[in-house]
């Protein structure tokens, strides 16, 4: 194929020409709940509705799951929901991370239904047991007068130190920030503890005692009691949507019964390969 | 917080020269075998009702309906054929005709003797 050939067919692409750009805009879309209901986002920005339409997935969503390139940069699951958002304005990086998780549980029923198989070691025999989920009844946690919340800035008086902070759930974007700073500081400095807390508490965190300043933050952080911490991370979790992933699990062989978190393999995304 | 997904991850494999750990995409290049062996089957299969770029474009679900639907298509196609053959060779059998069946039987006829001496 020559280069002037190569243009023509691009410029046919892009006219909308060729019809197979016509089948994926024809694709069926679902409509879909974010669990912040829309709340925690500024009015005029494209989730302030709480919905989200997003397009069936498709043989062209499933080679980016299998791309070895997104496997290994852990972009893939971001690269496959910013495919099937249907408004192209959304920018995924401003969403907060429990209605990402809906989004991922969503895109899961849509594109391989709502049983997922997963194999699960019971805590009490140690026995291996294949365990079908239905997805679809996880429902959204309930966070207390959800619909009066206007945007996502809250304030607590910690129990210690009395301290007035104003703080934010973390969006994705924040989270991206957290894995780079977490994994600076565990390259620079040679350390047995986990900046995991500290650091999202740092980002989460928008001004103490109505000081914004990053560094008073970070010191405030760095020299806080562990029971204003834990006030902290229990008020931030309380008004932090997501969805609730328990399942009732049941073991085949003892019968030993427990509410547990679904855990997430590889069968999430690639149900045949097991 | 909220729940953080962690991402798709692969499974790992102990390199059994160097002993070194390493990515294992065995699962991931199966899967995505199957996907285009799906596609081959609808396009190839399909009687012209698809070609690759149609079925490329197809919602999941709806590959898969399509495909249980021709693999039904198929299997009852294959279960006619078969009968077909079956009551073809029955039909094909050499028969007497039934008057000759019926002196037969009766002893009407008389085979020659083929022992007697003239």
């Amino acid at each position: 194929m020559n280069i002037e050939e190569n243009k023509s067919i691009k410029e046919q692409l892009n006219s909308g020409q060729i019809p197979t750009r016509q089948i994926y805009e024809d694709v069926p879309t679902e409509e879909i709940e974010l669990p912040s209901k829309g709340k925690y986002y500024p009015a005029g920005h494209p989730l302030s509705s709480g919905k989200i339409l997003l397009r069936y997935p498709t043989a062209k969503d499933e080679d980016i799951l299998t791309s070895k390139n997104l496997i290994q940069k852990g972009t893939v699951i971001d690269v496959f929901l910013q495919s099937i958002i249907v408004d192209k304005s959304i920018n995924l990086n401003d969403m907060l991370l429990g209605d990402k998780n809906a989004l991922i549980i969503a895109s899961r029923i849509m594109a391989y239904g709502k049983d997922y198989t997963v194999e699960i070691d019971c805590p009490s025999c140690s026995y291996k047991n294949s365990v079908v989920i239905d997805i679809s009844q996880f429902e959204p946690k309930e966070v207390e007068n959800i619909d009066s919340i206007t945007a996502n800035d809250f304030e607590v008086v910690l129990p210690a130190s009395k301290a007035t902070v104003r703080f934010k759930v973390l969006t994705q974007a924040d989270d991206k920030q957290a894995d780079a700073i977490i994994k600076q500081i565990k390259k620079s400095v040679a350390t047995q503890s986990s900046p995991e807390v500290t650091t999202r508490l740092r980002l989460a965190i928008l001004s103490v005692n109505g000081n914004e300043d990053r560094n008073e933050i970070k010191r405030f952080v760095d020299t806080m009691l562990t029971l204003d911490s834990k006030a902290l991370r229990d008020e931030i979790y309380k008004f932090s949507p997501d969805v609730n992933m328990k399942f009732k699990f049941q073991c085949e062989e003892c019968s030993y019964e427990e509410e547990m978190t679904m855990p997430i393999g590889i069968s999430f995304f690639w149900p045949t390969s097991k | 917080m909220a729940s953080r997904f962690f991402g798709l991850q692969v499974n790992k494999i102990i390199d059994p020269i160097t002993g070194e750990e390493q990515d294992d995409y065995s699962e991931v290049n199966n899967f995505k075998k199957n996907i285009y062996d799906e596609l081959f089957t609808l396009s190839y299969y399909g009687n012209g009702g698809w070609n690759w770029q149609i079925a490329f474009a197809l919602p999941i679900h709806i590959r898969k309906y399509c495909l249980r639907l021709l693999k039904n298509a198929k299997e009852k196609e294959i279960k006619e054929i078969e009968e077909n053959n079956k009551s073809n060779s029955l039909n094909k059998v050499p028969r007497m005709p039934s008057s000759v069946n019926s002196a037969l039987n009766k002893s009407a006829i008389k085979t020659p003797n083929f022992n007697k001496k003239y």
